[in-house]
């Protein structure tokens, strides 16, 4: 397999409030497959969200290199999808018109335009509420929406900023069955940032664990069994606890 | 195990939903009747007064009574239609160019350092003035015709507009350009598209503070020298020891703030139903 995304040697220095210097992020990196699912899990201040708005183009490093797809990542681009963690929908557009800005903004004739994103909002679920408004919507069928916002560009790579962060855990877990669905369906790479052990061992191929100040890649757990997984296995017991000491490992030596 | 059968659960929603709609409309139109009964207890009062007060000089405080009397021949012979058409059109005007000047401004220094760097100390200088305080200066040099009046609006209505929209453009939540950016948007794009919705519940409060002002800069504009209007047709009652037709021209700038506002707030309500918080 390719590697979609290459992060190298990447730094992020930061100002702080008092004048100083604080490292987001120090020699860190990292490469996500085409069509991986990788999740990076780490306390607040590690630069999980950091790394994320790199590859997003959102920030320049202040050292080191990103690519994806092979080109140095530049501005933003609708190659590469991002999901964040609530309220990014244009409140003044519906579910349909939400989806359809991104087809708009390159120029998709409205024939094309309005079959894709129809089908982006059928494949999320949400076929019937095309023309509601983000606050005539629930949290989960808002982050759905952001979700096919982002996929019907057909991106490279899909970024996820603790995407379903804000929801309650019963949605939350469907909205994570929905989106391995989606993304087996679509072969896209994805990067997915959480603080949620559950959400990284259910969801990732390989889990990033990170430490804090600096920010750095403390170790890679690849988790290689077999999707849907079964919250009340032995195994994913077994998974959950060695990415908790994992994290816990990190703490006390920052 | 549930004993009761569809027919039960049917009737049971028909009767809640005929009882709630039903206490609904009697909260209207409860709601509605205490409105007019403010509005008639005031009138009888004001009616009541020379009566209370014995000595009261009707000329100097006219009941409602004489102000009808006063109203109906001028209604009907035009005259009270045109003052408020030539008030209403000097208004409109002002405020109109204020919108797109006020707007354009507020866009451009809140989108372009230099300019908002450049603007900032004047723009808080010259909000500070009244602008009141100009209405002498402009009849000097722009005398009491309609640019003058148009002119004196417009700048007034100029700045509630500015300050809004630039604070409304200024923090809009980095999360729409993020996302917008993203998506593919450019430049205009991501204005035309993001920036300005995203600031719009702004914009239009500062407009909503702009309508009110225009009507203040409106009626010292024609108090200093007009031709018509409805501040001149109060001008010209007192010239006349006419109180009655200066209490017609106070109702109907009353009612005249009244309906603008209202009608603004039901046009942001048809033009944007997506923002719901206007009441």
């Amino acid at each position: 397999m390719s590697a979609s995304i290459e992060i190298d040697r990447v730094s992020q220095i930061l100002p702080t409030r008092e004048g100083g210097a604080s490292w987001a992020l120090r020699d860190v990196s990292l490469s996500v497959a085409a069509g991986e699912f990788v999740c990076l899990i780490g306390p607040s201040g590690c630069g999980k969200t950091t790394l994320l708005h790199l590859v997003a183009g959102f920030l320049p490093p202040t050292a080191g290199s990103v690519r994806v797809g092979g080109r140095d990542v530049g501005k933003p681009g609708p190659d590469r999808g991002v999901v964040f963690q609530e309220y990014a929908l244009f409140t003044w557009m519906t579910a349909r018109q939400n989806v359809e800005f991104g087809l708009r903004m390159q120029g998709v004739g409205r024939a094309e335009r309005h079959a894709r994103t129809t089908e982006a909002l059928d494949r999320v679920g949400l076929a019937h509420a095309a023309d509601r408004y983000p606050h005539e919507m629930s949290g989960g069928m808002r982050q759905r929406v952001a979700v096919a916002r982002a996929l019907v560009n057909r991106p490279q790579v899909l970024l996820m900023d603790e995407p379903f962060a804000a929801v309650d855990a019963m949605t939350r877990a469907t909205l994570q069955a929905d989106l391995l669905a989606l993304w087996r369906d679509s072969g896209v790479s994805v990067m997915f940032v959480t603080h949620n052990i559950d959400e990284a061992v259910y969801l990732a191929q390989r889990v990033v664990v990170m430490g804090a100040h600096p920010g750095t890649v403390r170790s890679e757990v690849v988790l290689d069994t077999p999707y849907p997984r079964d919250r009340g296995s032995a195994e994913f017991a077994e998974r959950y606890a060695d990415i908790g000491r994992r994290l816990g490992h990190g703490e006390v030596t920052a | 195990m549930t004993a009761r059968d569809d027919g039960w659960v049917r009737a049971a929603e028909v009767a809640f939903l005929a009882g709630d709609r039903r206490r609904r409309r009697l909260a209207w139109v409860t709601r509605l009747l205490l409105n007019v009964v403010g509005v008639l207890a005031f009138l009888g009062l004001w009616e009541a007064v020379p009566h209370l007060v014995p000595d009261l000089n009707t000329t100097l405080f006219p009941p409602p009574s004489d102000v009808l009397a006063a109203f109906t021949p001028m209604l009907a012979s035009g005259e009270i239609a045109h003052h408020i058409g030539v008030s209403l059109g000097r208004a409109g005007l002002g405020f109109a160019i204020a919108t797109v000047l006020g707007i354009t401004a507020g866009l451009l220094t809140a989108r372009v350092t230099l300019l908002h760097h450049l603007s900032e100390p004047l723009l808080h200088g010259f909000r500070s003035i009244p602008v009141i305080a100009l209405v002498p200066i402009s009849v000097l040099w722009l005398g009491i015709g309609e640019g003058a009046k148009v002119a004196l609006v417009a700048c007034g209505a100029f700045f509630p507009i500015w300050i809004a929209t630039f604070i409304g453009v200024r923090d809009v939540h980095v999360v729409y350009l993020r996302s917008a950016a993203c998506l593919g948007a450019g430049r205009v794009a991501t204005m035309l598209w993001v920036v300005l919705p995203a600031a719009l519940p702004l914009i239009l409060a500062g407009l909503r503070q702009a309508l009110a002002v225009s009507l203040i800069v409106l009626v010292a504009a024609e108090l200093a020298g007009a031709t018509a209007g409805v501040a001149y047709m109060m001008s010209m009652g007192h010239q006349l020891f006419r109180v009655d037709v200066m209490f017609i021209g106070l109702l109907l700038l009353g009612a005249l703030g009244f309906l603008a506002d209202r009608l603004f707030v039901a046009l942001v309500r048809r033009l944007f139903p997506w923002y719901d918080s206007t009441r």
